[in-house]
């Protein structure tokens, strides 16, 4: 699985590194915006439990305790910095379900800073995101984690302004204590969202 | 813009390292231990004579579960088409090769006997010696003589108890009424009824324990449910589930006088949800699982019921699933199981349960 991961990221690199040294031109100067919908299934990739040095790949029972899908949504409005760096903020909604029926909701609320090297009809946008997320599960439960998030995919502008995608990346969601008397169940917990969007640029 | 943008995180940053993680229980860290729910909506029937398997009415049919010291084999579909699971129905294991049940079709009692030597067979009932009473529930006592209980109505009536004879031969169940067993202001609750004995009554409000002449009463407010536990060196446990959401944990031992129970209260358990619940005593700790009214997470009390009052246990590991309700506790060799209506099969370890 890692060795999947480190291919897939490698290969993702080197086509943003060919593209943006064959097709430098820029589209966006500085303040312009983009505003883009999202949605899809989001995986559960990995969940870690530092206590007894756990970590479950994948979903179902005795792995992570998740469906193997769930569901992600979101809005996200950036503005650019520069004609290749935006930065903005999405607010989105996941959930996913528990192999026991319970349903763990993800509200994540993060600043997206966009790296657009390959511009025009085609684009290649990679962003970082950083934040929080109020999480809930539905049998009990609360809790408002970092969230961390990198994304990358490809986007395709049939007019000027809108244009549809296709994105995957990861999410990371540490549960921290620091409470000692509950530091024992400190857990991390890694997602992978593959998601359609619309994006309208300006 | 940068002000209201570091305010903003800072103040993130604070609720997230601090208050609204004070009230929780590791949200993900609970989820390695989260299974699925199968969701049978087992009913327990009894235990084979024996021998490590037991019988149980699903959406199924009739199953027959294995258990082998920590091991559980999936039940076995002995009959898809025997009986439709109806909350008023039940049956027992009468003899080594036979079960009783009773399948109620609305009002109408229907009896059959079912052959347990597999293929099973189910050959229909005709009884007699009921009169105008309906069965609410059957017991075994402890040298193995099958009780029913039987009521006129469901609320305010006149319950007695019944023992029966069963004849292969003629297709027919005499129920003979026990003497004395008239039990009068009987109320029958479909989520709480009552296990009563020779010994036991219920009277309005107040739970009568009869000894030889000797009677000693529990009044309540509202008496929710009442179940008795038989343990082997003399003492009986009594669970009493008042109106507060308080279960009472009871004591009685035979006193030194003839004719003499005493009895102490060895244990309140607050913060109840489930109305009624099988429980089970091993002489040495009463057991019994109860939801969590606030959430699904469920509990798994053990109670000392040699210690003074107060002495239970309930961690907050459990080993059980949220959701999980126990259908039966009973005992198998050695071993003490909790069959749940929704979850499968667990086993008591210790203070915990373990998931088979």
């Amino acid at each position: 699985m890692k060795q999947k991961l480190k291919s897939i990221s490698l290969l993702l690199l080197l086509a943003v590194v060919l593209c943006s040294s064959l097709y430098s031109a820029t589209y966006y100067d500085n303040g312009s915006q983009r505003f883009t919908i999202t949605a899809g299934p989001v995986l559960p990739l990995t969940l870690t439990t530092f206590s007894d040095d756990y970590t479950g790949v994948g979903s179902g029972e005795g792995v992570t305790g998740f469906e193997p899908v769930g569901g992600f949504g979101s809005l996200t409005y950036q503005m650019f910095l520069n004609p290749y760096v935006a930065i903005g903020g999405e607010i989105g909604y996941a959930f996913n379900y528990n192999v026991d029926g319970t349903l763990l909701t993800n509200v994540p609320m993060q600043f997206k800073l966009t790296y657009i090297p390959l511009q025009g009809r085609f684009e290649i946008p990679i962003s970082l995101g950083l934040g929080f997320s109020y999480m809930s599960v539905s049998d009990g439960g609360a809790y408002l984690p970092f969230f961390a998030s990198f994304e990358t995919g490809i986007d395709w502008y049939f007019t000027d302004n809108w244009g549809v995608g296709v994105k995957s990346g990861i999410w990371v969601i540490p549960e921290l204590y620091f409470q000692s008397s509950k530091s024992s169940q400190n857990a991390l917990l890694t997602m992978v969202p593959i998601t359609l969007s619309v994006t309208y640029r300006s | 813009m940068k002000k209201t943008i570091v305010i903003l995180s800072i103040i993130l940053s604070l609720f997230s390292l601090s208050s609204c993680n004070l009230d929780n229980e590791g949200i993900l860290w609970r989820n390695i231990d989260r299974t699925v729910s199968d969701n049978k909506n087992r009913k327990f029937i009894d235990v084979e004579k024996n021998g490590n398997s037991f019988y149980m009415i699903t959406e199924n049919g009739l199953e027959k579960g294995t258990v082998n010291g920590s091991s559980y084999s999936e039940s076995v579909i002995l009959d898809s088409d025997a009986f439709t699971k109806f909350f008023r129905d039940f049956g027992i294991i009468y003899s080594d090769e036979t079960m009783i049940y009773l399948d109620y079709v609305e009002s109408d009692m229907n009896f059959y006997a079912v052959s347990l030597n597999e293929p099973v067979s189910i050959k229909p009932l005709s009884y007699e010696g009921l009169d105008n009473y309906k069965l609410v529930d059957c017991y075994k006592k402890d040298d193995g003589t099958v009780v029913f209980l039987g009521s006129t109505a469901e609320e305010n009536s006149t319950a007695k108890l019944f023992t029966a004879s069963y004849s292969a031969d003629s297709g027919m169940i005499t129920f003979t009424a026990i003497e004395g067993s008239s039990i009068p202001n009987f109320v029958t609750s479909y989520d709480g009824l009552i296990y009563a004995d020779e010994k036991y009554t219920y009277e309005g409000n107040t739970i009568k324990i009869k000894s030889g002449e000797k009677n000693v009463d529990f009044a309540f407010d509202d008496v929710k449910s009442f179940t008795t536990n038989g343990t082997t060196n003399g003492t009986e446990i009594y669970i009493i589930r008042n109106s507060d959401s308080t279960f009472y944990v009871y004591k009685g031992q035979t006193g030194s006088a003839q004719n003499e129970i005493l009895v102490e209260q060895i244990a309140t358990v607050g913060g109840s949800y489930s109305r009624s619940f099988p429980s089970y005593c091993d002489g040495e700790y009463l057991y019994f699982v109860d939801a969590n009214g606030t959430s699904s997470a469920s509990r798994f009390i053990t109670i000392d019921v040699t210690a003074d009052e107060g002495n239970y246990e309930e961690p907050s590991n459990n080993g059980t699933s949220n959701g999980m309700e126990a259908e039966a506790i009973f005992k198998i060799d050695r071993n003490i199981y909790v069959l749940s209506e929704n979850h499968g099969m667990f086993q008591v370890q210790g203070k915990t349960l373990k998931q088979l």
